[in-house]
């Protein structure tokens, strides 16, 4: 399955941004997800289940009774958006991460293709130093694009700039148009092959690993803000193949297990 | 070593505690950018820290020497005030309570200040000088700013540290510190209740108290609590310094954070901060500093042997420690 693609469709960054200057900064409402970030994070409810503002909440899964709110009245851009989708649009809200803020690695659940509803992405507010990732791998999006992002996987943003990055996020129910527009069936390329090899030979390979990372700052950053096991044992394989040393997920996961029975035994000093 | 850049450990790590190895202690250090210590103790940041896959794998085990190396250029906040206390006596709600201040960084007990603290019990042979150079260095490496403010550091030690404030003193000469107690029966009702590292036989070396771990076995928990009691506000009221340090009585918290204890530490706060500090601590269930004061309930629950012992033990050095704060110093 695909986890990420950008729709073949665009609207004016200016114009979007115009409708940000409708909003006064004392509406925004920061997330509910308080241990998840560091910073600010923070919403706007442009739609939501009974018209509710007062919460970046979407509620229970498969609400139904979506309506616009006061603030979406006032954008006619955000309005425009809406209203380019050829599906039944739910949730539709601005989520604000302020400068030098940080959203933490999670997934968003009830939520997915499967389940017949996804989530877009449309930039308003961006800057380069912005890095959003998708199962580890970074995703560059740019103002006015739209993106769909398979969010029930692992994701984590950092805004390292100096302004505020703010996008349009919709959910949307999943119907033919959008179908025809995402190819959401697309194989992805999340499949690590087992390699076939000598157990005690990988578990060497990934102990050489280890300390080739520990000693590399860079390779530091690329496994350090990961916080599923499964993810960050599929990494370390795949970036450990690039790099020259070849071994299995399970591998990981048992010096994963083993690790953590070293640190507990070891509470005393 | 050429540079602590080039051995792997950038500013974003930290020492997350000391094992002792072939005789030697040795420095666990984990990944921590955050720098921030949102839960009441060391030991429940650090938890969530390990729950960061990446630590399990990659985090670096060095000496202390290469501990001193990186503190040299990774300068940590220098401290600005001690908390040291009798345990059970609401010391945590004020470390808590300071650590709502701009830039504040606290220290809750962290293990691997306790560690070298104690590191003289483990090996013998170690010399003073160097010890007191451990501790600065762990302190600094420990106590970094997370923003771009200068910073507080406030340190509240393990209750059993106050036995080796000489040593704390020499690294640190001209911080000033607190020392916080809490009525005898109340506290000892508490350490019986629930006991602590330090009222169980054998967990800490016996030579700290004084006990040997023998007779230790051989006491009752409420005499051997109310002994090991004993040692702690004995070593409060020993080391005490007017002018330097205050005694804070657990009947004079919260206020006491932003009175006795921000003249103490000269915070200088501002009366914004004042009203941080007096929101922080009403009653409010969500910020956990729900301050219910317990006492009648603790002495309701005292028990003869709990009041023997605390009257044969604490009651002596309680009452010079009152005389003391009440009659200024």
């Amino acid at each position: 399955m695909i986890d990420r693609y950008q729709l073949p469709l665009d609207f004016p960054a200016a114009a979007l941004r115009a409708d940000l200057g409708k909003i006064a900064p004392s509406e925004w409402i920061p997330h509910f997800n308080k241990g998840y970030y560091d910073g600010d994070w923070s919403g706007i409810v442009l739609r939501g289940a009974s018209g509710r503002c007062d919460t970046l909440h979407i509620g229970e899964p498969f609400e139904t009774g979506f309506v616009n709110t006061p603030v979406l009245d006032r954008c006619e851009c955000f309005q425009e958006v809406i209203a380019a989708f050829e599906c039944s649009v739910k949730s539709v809200r601005l989520l604000r991460l302020s400068a030098r803020s940080v959203v933490r690695e999670h997934r968003d659940y009830d939520l997915g293709y499967e389940a017949g509803e996804i989530r877009l992405h449309v930039p308003v507010l961006t800057n380069s130093r912005v890095e959003f990732y998708l199962r580890n791998r970074q995703v560059s999006m740019g103002e006015g694009e739209v993106w769909y992002l398979d969010l029930g996987l692992p994701h984590r943003v950092a805004n390292l700039g100096e302004t505020p990055r703010i996008h349009l996020v919709l959910d949307l129910q999943v119907n033919d148009w959008l179908r025809s527009l995402i190819p959401f069936e697309t194989p992805g390329d999340d499949e690590i092959p087992v390699l076939d090899m000598d157990p005690s030979l990988a578990a060497a390979n990934l102990e050489k690993f280890r300390e080739r990372v520990r000693l590399d700052l860079e390779l530091q950053r690329t496994f350090s803000e990961i916080f599923d096991r499964q993810l960050f044992a599929e990494e370390l394989v795949r970036v450990g193949r690039a790099t020259g040393y070849d071994f299995n997920p399970r591998d990981v996961e048992e010096v994963l297990r083993s690790e953590r029975r070293a640190w507990n035994a070891q509470w005393t000093v | 070593m050429d540079s602590v850049t080039d051995a792997g450990l950038s500013r974003d790590w930290m020492p997350g505690r000391v094992v002792w190895t072939d005789g030697a202690p040795r420095v666990e250090w984990v990944y921590f950018p955050e720098r921030r210590f949102a839960e009441p103790f060391f030991e429940a940041t650090l938890q969530t820290i390990m729950r960061r896959p990446f630590n399990l794998l990659f985090r670096h085990n060095t000496s202390m020497e290469f501990l001193e190396q990186w503190a040299d250029t990774h300068r940590g906040i220098p401290p600005t005030g001690f908390i040291f206390h009798v345990s059970r006596c609401g010391s945590t709600l004020l470390s808590s309570l300071l650590g709502r201040l701009s830039g504040a960084v606290v220290l809750s007990e962290p293990g691997p200040v306790d560690a070298v603290l104690r590191a003289h019990l483990r090996d013998g042979g170690l010399a003073r000088e160097i010890q007191i150079s451990w501790l600065r260095a762990m302190v600094s490496a420990l106590g970094r700013p997370i923003d771009a403010s200068p910073g507080r550091l406030f340190i509240k030690f393990d209750a059993w540290n106050v036995l080796e404030l000489p040593r704390i003193r020499a690294a640190f000469p001209d911080v000033p510190w607190v020392f916080v107690y809490r009525d005898p029966v109340e506290v000892l009702v508490s350490a019986v209740r629930r006991r602590g590292v330090h009222t169980i036989p054998g967990a800490l070396e016996p030579a700290l108290f004084g006990i040997e771990l023998t007779d230790a076995l051989r006491l009752s928990p409420e005499e051997y609590c109310a002994r090991v009691l004993a040692r702690i506000y004995e070593a409060g009221l020993r080391y005490h310094e007017p002018g330097r340090s205050v005694l804070v009585n657990y009947v004079d918290l919260p206020g006491a954070a932003w009175g006795q204890v921000a003249g103490a530490f000269d915070l200088k706060l501002a009366p914004d901060e004042v009203e941080v500090l007096e929101n922080a601590a009403e009653s409010n269930p969500k910020t956990g500093m729900n301050f219910s004061p317990d006492s009648l309930e603790k002495r309701q629950s005292a028990t003869d042997a709990i009041r023997e012992m605390a009257a044969k033990w604490l009651r002596g050095p309680w009452e010079e420690l009152e005389v003391i704060r009440l009659c200024g110093a």
